[in-house]
């Protein structure tokens, strides 16, 4: 089904909304949530809640034009708070990596940030983004926000495992740099 | 701040931003399936060709319609988008592009670009050229109107003397004015041109994601990853010292651009 007419039974109100979203969609969210969280019943809990999330917002704000990435917002979303309310030693080996990584871009630790400094600090990361190459903006994209691995990114954008990790070693250091220069205290 | 507000913070980034990141490199592994297909079909001609010479059976140069590599295309404008040869649908149009142009905001446009007009605005220390041009339209699929013209923008940016950003087309447009356009329409959104606080939406509804031209041997090249010299953008727009306040108050068309009409 195509997404504007998935998006319409959202609005109609129509809980077939949710089936077509998860026949369309639902193997791609839970990899996503699995990345993430490394357990196959935390992924699917968090696929469900984004199910939710998309039910009671989507009527008021229908996302035209990119309602697969929207989704993978809400359970992206879903799961990084599951990790995060783990301890270190039970969250996942790719969300350890990937966090473990991000530490050479901030490192203080300290405590979580509201939304709104989230969306803050989110408009930086965009017009950081901006600024780089397409390869490179895949690469970042690819890790940090779809959490896949540095294999299937190598493999999807055929690169090597090592010109993959040089990117990505060099994205986090020009992040650092730029993030710094905005007067983000890291 | 730790890793995960970063990890948050990604929540933000623009949805065409992660569109763009996630489709980059399908369209060249889609290049990479076509010209496997290209070679079989290719060896299957020259087998062809060799059994009929075999025959003695005598075989014109214009029997053989596939080519290494291209896709010859009836650029007739009554119908650009299918193939001479067979009267189908291009390979890469009837599946990449057919799902490109699926979603709402994007527009697929074959016509002719004129009124070229660039200009340059620095910020943090990196150079922006927003070129605006004026399309007359040929052919269109969706979203776009059926005929007339349109106004389309686009940006580069200059880093290290090279230009790159996103979409990489300004020069060639210059050079092959007749193309297809892929444009993104979202006359409601704000699309900055990095720090410079320009929204290109206020200069022109579409704004451009892609562009096709024609090479000579009529196949359609995606230059969208094209990365050009900083040379080629000399001479092709002046030194107006360019801010916010000029846009403000400035029609984008007077006074400081510099026009290539064609």
């Amino acid at each position: 089904m195509d997404d504007n007419e998935i998006i319409g039974l959202y609005i109609a109100r129509d809980e077939k909304a949710i089936a077509e979203t998860s026949a369309k969609y639902g193997g791609y969210l839970k990899t996503v949530a699995l990345n993430v969280t490394g357990d196959d019943a935390d992924a699917e809990e968090c696929v469900n809640d984004a199910y939710i999330q998309a039910w009671n917002s989507i009527p008021s704000d229908p996302p035209y034009g990119y309602l697969k990435i929207y989704l993978c917002r809400l359970a992206r979303h879903a799961a990084l708070d599951v990790c995060r309310k783990r301890s270190a030693d039970k969250r996942s080996a790719v969300i350890t990596g990937i966090t473990e990584e991000l530490e050479q871009c901030v490192s203080d630790g300290s405590d979580a940030q509201t939304e709104l400094e989230s969306r803050e600090l989110g408009k930086l990361i965009n017009a950081f983004l901006k600024k780089q190459k397409p390869l490179y903006q895949a690469v970042f994209i690819r890790r940090y926000f779809q959490t896949e691995s540095v294999a299937d990114i190598s493999k999807k954008l055929g690169l090597s495992q090592s010109k993959t990790k040089s990117i990505m070693f060099r994205m986090r250091n020009k992040l650092k740099e730029y993030l710094e220069s905005e007067g983000y205290n890291i | 701040m730790n890793s995960y507000d970063i990890l948050y913070g990604m929540e933000y980034v623009d949805t065409d931003i992660i569109n763009k990141a996630l489709n980059y490199g399908k369209k060249r592994r889609m290049y990479g399936i076509i010209k496997g297909l290209s070679v079989a079909c290719l060896a299957v001609a020259v087998l062809v060709v060799g059994i009929n010479v075999q025959n003695t059976l005598s075989v014109k140069n214009s029997d053989i319609t596939m080519r290494f590599g291209v896709f010859p295309v009836n650029t007739a404008i009554e119908n650009p988008f299918k193939s001479e040869s067979s009267g189908a649908d291009i390979p890469w149009f009837s599946t990449y592009m057919s799902n490109l142009i699926n979603k709402d905001n994007k527009a697929l446009v074959y016509g002719t670009a004129y009124n070229i007009q660039t200009v340059k605005t620095t910020s943090d220390g990196i150079t922006w050229y927003i070129t605006v041009f004026d399309i007359i339209i040929i052919r269109t699929i969706k979203t776009a109107p059926e005929s007339g013209t349109i106004k389309a923008v686009c940006i580069n940016y200059d880093e290290s003397q090279r230009l790159s950003g996103y979409p990489q087309v300004s020069m060639d447009i210059l050079n092959n004015p007749t193309a297809f356009f892929v444009l993104y329409y979202e006359p409601n959104e704000m699309f900055e041109a990095g720090n410079t606080g320009i929204n290109v939406y206020d200069y022109a509804d579409y704004r451009v994601g892609g562009y096709y031209k024609a090479d000579k041997n009529g196949a359609w090249i995606y230059t969208g990853d094209v990365y050009f010299t900083f040379d080629d953008l000399k001479g092709f727009c002046n030194n107006a010292p360019l801010d916010e306040e000029f846009f403000a108050s400035e029609s984008f068309s007077e006074k400081y651009l510099t026009s290539n009409t064609h």
